[in-house]
């Protein structure tokens, strides 16, 4: 697989074009993680005996590594994604997956099944509005193709006539509660904190970002607003993978894996100091 | 955002919901103590003795067999448990000892039904060695599958049929349930119910009739696996899904 990357997007943090050879060879550190990546799965999955008698916890925490790994590995894959504009709002969510599965992690028996219901209880909730809406626009929901999909998804994991419909948080606290519970609020309050400021768009996002004073002093300061041709940050790969790695420790000691071999996120280290050594350290 | 929940659900997303701080609980939640069963988990496990006699010697012959064996079996455990239907369930056999096994054995032979039922369950026991049911072959003396690789693709066929709460197999099975209380006189039905006859569940799902009876069957079903009569946490159930697993597990 080859990654375009555009030369007027890709730049480096110097804002330098970057040179073929330079492409080329984040192209083969990027190809060489993805392979890395997609093999995570397998050989924690492959190693361990299932007990279907707790299914639940193998489907959620399995789905939520998953999770992880998916956003992992496109965000890397996908260099416009690499700019300060977009790059917490994934970077943010990976650490929103990463609190809920650590929490999970603390009582994994009884908060997967509260994780499965809560989410079901958001997609009859999702389609009763729907129901309604067609209902306000003069239609039959009945009729509705993807009412009845979604309703025939839902019966198969539990009729929605049993369904609860639960409007607060998923785990009855706040996220800041499931960090400190989880033994990470540290990642709460250096991660997901500022990231949320860009996932939410928040003032401090925008005044950075999104305007800038006018250097007329007439103006009295005056922000206007400006769409900035964004520069990647090729270091965000870096925390993304980070992010990742974190859950995958988290995993392990759950599930109590050792694998012999060194990780995913050491190995991007290794091939991430080459690629730094031949093309960012003399840039400055 | 919940300020938006809240003005939506006062007009009338779930206003048949009753409502406990922020969770909206369905209305059949909040009916006396309606205990939600789940099929896969419980019904499929302890009921799957029934499909297999019908799967082998068709509805008539099979249910018949089912209900002799049920009534046979249940002389012997209904001082033991809770109950009401403990002899349609299979998890209830572990309480059998070794004496009140062979008298079974004996009365079953009496019956002239024990050929068909050792033979119905001779892959099962293949599949499940520490089934409850392997007494049935035990003392059998003849020679136990050496393999019941060759049976297994009908087993799943039929497995996957059952899997699914409203197919005509699980109702079938479900029919069979509710006859064996019918005849324990454990189960009534008042003549004020309007109820279809339980032989119109042979015609489901093309009649309203075997539609009524088979809602009615599923809804009931929940009363054989109500905590307060049934082990959730007993052997059979979580031998038998993770010995299917076990069989063909899933390598990623």
């Amino acid at each position: 697989m080859d990654y375009i990357f555009l030369e007027s997007e890709l730049r480096n943090r110097t804002d330098s074009i970057m040179t073929k050879e330079m492409k080329n060879a984040l192209n083969s550190l990027v190809k060489y993680y993805i392979q890395e990546l997609r093999s995570q799965i397998p050989k924690r999955w492959n190693s361990l005996i299932i007990d279907l008698a707790k299914k639940e916890v193998y489907e959620v925490l399995f789905g939520q590594l998953a999770r992880q790994v998916t956003l992992c590995l496109q965000f890397v894959k996908n260099p416009n994604c690499w700019t300060f504009d977009l790059a917490p709002v994934i970077l943010r969510c990976m650490a929103d997956n990463y609190i809920n599965f650590a929490w999970i992690a603390k009582d994994v028996d009884d908060r997967s099944k509260k994780f499965i219901l809560y989410g079901l209880g958001q997609e009859k909730l999702s389609f009763e509005h729907r129901k309604d809406q067609i209902i306000k626009d003069g239609g039959d929901p009945n009729k509705d193709p993807l009412v009845k999909y979604n309703e025939a998804w839902l019966n198969s994991q539990r009729y929605t006539f049993l369904t609860e419909v639960n409007i607060g948080s998923w785990s009855g606290i706040s996220i800041r509660q499931m960090a400190e519970e989880a033994d990470c609020i540290d990642f709460y309050n250096y991660v997901y904190t500022p990231f949320s400021s860009v996932a939410h768009n928040m003032w401090g996002h925008l005044t950075r970002y999104n305007l800038v004073v006018s250097d007329n002093p007439l103006h009295k300061n005056l922000k206007i607003p400006v769409i900035n041709e964004s520069f990647i940050d090729i270091y965000n790969i870096k925390l993304a993978a980070m992010y990742l790695d974190k859950m995958i420790r988290l995993f392990d000691g759950v599930f109590k894996i050792k694998l012999d071999e060194k990780s995913a996120y050491d190995k991007l280290l290794s091939e991430f100091k080459k690629f730094e050594n031949q093309f960012l350290k003399n840039n400055g | 955002m919940f300020k938006f929940l809240k003005l939506a659900m006062s007009n009338k997303i779930l206003d048949d919901h009753k409502r406990k701080g922020k969770i909206f609980q369905p209305p059949l939640l909040n009916v006396g103590t309606f205990v939600e069963t789940a099929w896969i988990d419980y019904a499929v496990p302890e009921f799957i003795w029934i499909l297999i006699l019908i799967t082998e010697y068709g509805v008539d012959k099979g249910s018949v067999l089912a209900l002799e064996f049920a009534c046979v079996a249940d002389d012997y455990l209904i001082s033991k448990i809770d109950n009401g239907s403990a002899a349609a369930i299979i998890s209830s056999f572990y309480l059998l000892n070794a004496s009140e096994k062979v008298e079974i054995i004996e009365k079953m032979k009496e019956k002239k039904l024990l050929a068909p039922l050792r033979h119905a369950f001779k892959y099962f026991d293949h599949i499940y060695p520490e089934s409850p049911f392997s007494f049935l072959n035990e003392y059998s003396g003849s020679e136990k599958l050496k393999s019941g690789r060759s049976n297994l693709s009908k087993y799943k066929l039929m497995l996957n049929k059952f899997l699914d709460k409203t197919s005509y197999e699980s109702s079938i099975v479900l029919a069979n349930i509710a006859n064996f209380l019918l005849t324990k006189e454990r189960l009534f039905v008042t003549q004020e119910s309007n109820l279809p006859a339980l032989k119109e569940i042979l015609d489901y799902p093309n009649t309203e009739n075997s539609k009524r009876i088979a809602s009615f069957l599923r809804s009931s079903v929940n009363m054989c696996f109500n905590p307060d009569v049934y082990n959730r946490g007993n052997f059979w159930i979580t031998y038998f899904w993770n010995q299917n697993y076990e069989i063909e597990p899933i390598q990623l």
